[in-house]
């Protein structure tokens, strides 16, 4: 890391912030049905002040209000939480290989998916598989904290041992579940953990909207506390922060933050991972800056991630994890020999 | 794949006829159809309503030269590419989802068509009958009428108390033995015959496994059409099996069989009951 260029951090922030509605504005106009930017915004704002400007047909404001918009901002929030748990959890592991399914949330979500998917009636699955998504990511990852937590304190290496262990173990009780299946089921399996956000409607907005503010104060309290770990866990300890606690939020909140995030759209990978990296190498290791500016990379890339989604393949559309993954491995891969090239 | 289309090119003919008659007023007829679902866009195409088609899904097979917009897999649609196409009547079967793209569908007052999937004989002509209504083509009652024959005849020529298996060979050649609830046990009905597997959908079995359950004829059904004898040099013990041994093996084209019982499934269960009759016979002389 020699000669690092590293760019203001407001025009980082602007820059990001001003793509952010670009995208927004890109996402409320691109679909199957070709609608005219101004009219589509015109009927977002009939819609909430009931009055009449826009010149869409009343199925096309259905499109627009009913299904372009919940999506929008369900991109943006689950883009966000996931890019935030991201980076709080690489602090926390002081690993940049770490990302927030390595306390086995997505695994742990992704068991009770599978199994309310096999197990719940098709007519109940709609609020059976999100419920149990959330509820077995949220436990499996209280189980790893449990496992790793000592009288001394929760050992870092055995939380990420524990998140190794339980993954596998999660992936085996797939497997079976798989294994046992019938070929529409099975079906079903795949495509929940290729993540979507075609769900997308009020209820998953206003509960994302939430926990994503939620979690966003509470990572931006303890920016400080994390920046003091980057130094190790003795120094933060020195420097006065209850290392116990910190990591037992942190914990809470990425169960909370991705334990939603998965319910609301399944499996969406690489967002957490990448977002945080990128973000470091444009603005520092700062987590005052890095946390907020990772948020809203996370809801742009996830945002652009659904545009290509619908788009590539209609009038069907692509699960939207699978676009994350093949946008965002080869820029990963990038970034790593542009990294090593810098030695 | 002949033995497939011979039966469905004298629908075809008949239909044609059918539609000659004068039509049904063109303004309460659908003229863009979309349809989500395999065996209904067979149907229309025996209907002869398949050029009205805007878009199918990503298992319907369509007539040579005809290319249309594909809606992917039909669990997993998009409503607002389901919308685009402006549709006036969507078809599909009752696995047709997600449940909110068929609300945003409600909302769009998209009118949708939901069938049974056709496991029975029964259904098949069910929807062969509301497709015909929905879409106001005359072909569907000589088509029903038809089925309604067959039919007939296949339940005066059951095999009665003949224990049959349904074989499904899969990827890597795997076998999988078909039980309640799937197009293989449907089309072990049309024979008359009793399944020998007591589990539901597909199962994997073993040639050992199939040895124990001593199936009097073996339905063999694969996605390459490899054939009998190639089945036999694959698993050469299964020649101790009794429905093997007294040569009552039987290929099915499984083309017929990918969304339940099809048309043209029902001319394979008539060719093979009387084939397998033919050989019972020889066997008690």
């Amino acid at each position: 890391m020699k000669t690092l260029v590293r760019l203001p951090l407001t025009t980082t922030a602007l820059a990001l912030a001003a793509l952010l509605v670009f995208g927004c504005l890109a996402s409320m106009s691109s679909g199957a049905l070709s609608l005219p930017l101004w009219d589509s915004l015109l009927a977002v704002l009939d819609n909430i002040l009931g009055s009449s400007r826009s010149s869409l047909a009343a199925h096309e404001q259905a499109v627009v209000w009913e299904l372009r918009l919940p999506r929008t901002l369900l991109a943006v929030l689950v883009g966000a939480m996931l890019a935030q748990c991201g980076a709080a959890m690489q602090g926390l592991f002081r690993n940049p290989l770490a990302d927030p399914g390595i306390i086995g949330v997505s695994s742990g979500a992704a068991v009770g998916a599978v199994l309310a998917i096999y197990f719940s009636p098709v007519a109940a699955s709609w609020w059976t598989v999100p419920l149990s998504a959330f509820a077995a990511g949220f436990a499996c990852s209280l189980l790893i904290y449990r496992l790793a937590r000592a009288s001394l304190g929760t050992s870092v290496l055995v939380l990420l041992l524990a998140g190794i262990a339980i993954s596998a173990l999660a992936g085996s009780l797939i497997g079976l579940i798989s294994y046992v299946a019938d070929d529409s089921r099975l079906r079903d399996l795949t495509l929940w953990q290729m993540g979507s956000l075609a769900a997308a409607d009020s209820t998953r907005v206003w509960l994302a909207l939430v926990v994503a503010v939620a979690i966003a104060w509470r990572f931006q309290y303890r920016a400080a506390a994390l920046n003091a770990l980057l130094l190790g866990e003795a120094e933060a300890r020195h420097l006065g922060i209850h290392v116990e606690s910190l990591k037992r939020e942190l914990i809470l909140l990425v169960a909370l933050g991705v334990g939603l995030s998965v319910a609301c759209a399944g499996v969406i990978g690489f967002v957490g991972l990448v977002v945080p990296h990128m973000v470091r190498t444009l603005s520092g290791p700062d987590h005052r800056s890095l946390l907020p500016l990772a948020g809203l990379g996370g809801a742009l890339l996830l945002l652009l991630a659904d545009i290509v989604s619908r788009l590539v393949i209609q009038p069907a559309e692509l699960p939207v994890g699978m676009v994350t993954a093949l946008l965002g491995a080869p820029f990963f891969i990038v970034l790593l020999l542009q990294q090593k090239e810098r030695g | 794949m002949v033995i497939r289309l011979l039966p469905a090119a004298l629908l075809m003919a008949l239909v044609a006829q059918a539609a000659e008659q004068p039509s049904a007023p063109t303004a309460t007829v659908p003229q863009r159809l979309v349809s989500t679902d395999a065996a209904a866009t067979e149907i229309l195409q025996l209907l002869g309503v398949s050029e009205r088609l805007v878009a199918v899904d990503a298992s319907s097979e369509l007539p040579a030269g005809q290319s249309l917009p594909r809606l992917g897999y039909h669990r997993a649609l998009s409503a607002e590419g389901l919308i685009s196409l402006a549709p006036d009547l969507v078809i599909g079967s009752e696995h047709m989802g997600p449940p909110h793209v068929l609300e945003a569908l409600a909302r769009a007052e998209v009118p949708v068509l939901k069938l049974d999937s056709p496991e029975s004989l029964p259904t098949l002509i069910a929807n062969i009958e509301a497709i015909a209504n929905a879409t106001g083509s005359r072909g569907g009652a000589v088509l029903a009428e038809r089925l309604r024959g067959q039919s007939v005849q296949l339940a005066d020529q059951a095999l009665l108390g003949q224990k049959a298996a349904f074989l499904l060979r899969a990827e890597g050649g795997k076998l999988r033995l078909a039980g309640s609830g799937t197009a293989g046990a449907g089309f072990l009905d049309l024979l008359g015959a009793d399944n020998v597997a007591e589990h539901a959908n597909y199962r994997s079995v073993t040639p050992e496994a199939l040895l124990a359950l001593a199936p009097d004829l073996l339905v063999l059904a694969d996605a390459e059409n490899l054939g009998s004898q190639a089945f036999i040099e694959q698993f050469p013990v299964l020649r101790f099996s009794p429905a093997v041994r007294d040569g009552r093996l039987f290929a099915v084209d499984a083309g017929t069989l990918v969304a339940g019982i099809s048309v043209a499934a029902v001319a394979e269960a008539g060719r093979i009951q009387q084939a397998a009759r033919q050989q019972f016979a020889e066997q008690a002389n």
